[in-house]
């Protein structure tokens, strides 16, 4: 990867890696900081990383280094509360922040590996690799965090 | 195949997208077989998260690198090239300055030849490479020379009343052998009786031709070889340095001149 590319990799995924690190970590500060190493970890290793792998490159070491840093913090604080609005019916708005709050709830790989697939998208083989987790460890992770969501979703839904 | 036992399953697949389209459409069928189970679908569904767009990484510019500084070639590679460049040229030059004036560049450093003092520091001497020269004592030297033997072999040690006289007649194979009873004969050091402090003229070695007559007769023939032989390769460096008169040296780096050196 030459210097164009890494910054064509700048333009195209700061900001993705920005909202994944931010959910992982529950913290902008945070956020900001792991985005700004991981881009210097693909600047330094630029050589050994080829232009279509410098995206899973980037949040392979965003995931590193947001796991640490919320097992080394050991907790994460959420200022966004679930503010529903009036109606019965769940709207899109609220559904969403009742799913940052279930999101909130999950452990730290879990959250994680969620916010890979739904975020970006990615299978669950592409995001074995990424975590260094096989395929079977993430299928069984992922499931019982759907199933978490979910749960959490109808809960609030009969409190409602 | 859809069962109640799996189904559960079959929906994250399916909301995660990693079902193939034959296992959607028997899901979906299961699903329409079971239509209490499509509210469960839907919650499943609704787990998906979507990016909130609008939160964006502000400082991206930050993190850009110049993309037109041109190729980087670490120096690394080419250090060892400019080591050896670089010894290559300090002695070229060396050769260039001794060829000029016919002496190195680096002149040696003269050693005083103290011819032999009366001070404990002559013993140091005795660094020098032993020659199996023969060890004569005091006693033996006075019994040689009762015998008149010494014409042609000094005795390594003379008494104190050797006359000045006498030791200007020293050369340096003298030397040798002094120093070599000195280390030879440690046990005997406290018998030698140096030269006084009255010498006031420094030993005058004598010439080449002398140093052959204090050998003996089996030895001459030999040291003879070796001195013409030594004469020979004294010619012929000369005779190179003549030679590399008028001629050029140029240390090229690939099509490019660095140095030109003229003789």
């Amino acid at each position: 990867m030459d210097a164009k590319s890494y910054n064509a990799c700048v333009h195209e995924w700061a900001d993705a890696l920005f909202r994944f690190a931010c959910k992982c970590t529950g913290n902008e500060e945070d956020a900001r900081d792991i985005v700004q190493s991981s881009f210097e970890v693909l600047w330094q290793k630029r050589e050994n990383v080829a232009n279509e792998k410098g995206k899973a490159f980037l949040f392979q070491v965003a995931y590193n280094q947001s796991v640490d840093l919320y097992r080394k913090k050991s907790r994460v604080q959420y200022h966004e509360e679930v503010k529903l609005s009036g109606s019965h019916q769940l709207s899109n708005p609220d559904i969403k922040r009742v799913l940052d709050r279930a999101l909130a709830q999950l452990d730290e790989q879990a959250r994680a590996l969620v916010l890979l697939k739904d975020y970006e998208g990615y299978r669950y083989d592409e995001i074995a690799q990424i975590t260094g987790l096989s395929d079977t460890q993430v299928k069984v992770y992922l499931h019982r965090a759907r199933k978490s969501l979910k749960q959490y979703l109808v809960s609030v839904e009969h409190i409602i | 195949m859809v069962t109640l036992e799996n189904y559960e399953e079959y929906m994250i697949l399916y909301g995660d997208g990693e079902l193939s389209e034959e296992e959607k459409k028997a899901l979906l069928e299961f699903v329409r077989q079971h239509p209490e189970l499509q509210e469960e679908l839907n919650m499943y569904e609704a787990t998906k998260l979507t990016p909130d767009t609008a939160q964006v990484f502000a400082g991206k510019e930050k993190l850009l690198k110049p993309e037109g500084g041109g190729r980087v070639i670490a120096f690394r590679q080419y250090r060892s090239y400019g080591i050896a460049a670089a010894v290559l040229l300090i002695l070229l030059l060396f050769a260039a300055r001794w060829m000029k004036t016919g002496q190195p560049a680096i002149q040696p450093i003269p050693i005083a030849q103290q011819p032999v003092s009366n001070t404990p520091s002559t013993k140091s001497v005795s660094q020098q490479p032993p020659i199996n020269a023969p060890v004569i004592r005091q006693e033996e030297s006075v019994s040689l020379a009762r015998q008149g033997v010494h014409s042609n072999k000094k005795p390594a040690v003379r008494n104190t009343s050797s006359t000045p006289t006498e030791l200007h007649r020293l050369t340096p194979v003298d030397y040798a052998l002094e120093t070599t009873v000195v280390r030879a004969e440690p046990a005997d050091i406290h018998r030698l009786e140096l030269p006084s402090a009255t010498i006031t003229e420094p030993l005058q070695p004598e010439p080449k031709n002398d140093l052959l007559a204090w050998l003996p007769d089996e030895k001459k023939e030999g040291f003879e070889a070796l001195k013409e032989n030594v004469d020979q390769k004294i010619e012929k460096v000369k005779n190179i340095k003549d030679n590399l008169k008028d001629t050029q040296f140029a240390l090229r780096f690939g099509s490019k001149e660095l140095v030109v050196i003229n003789f």
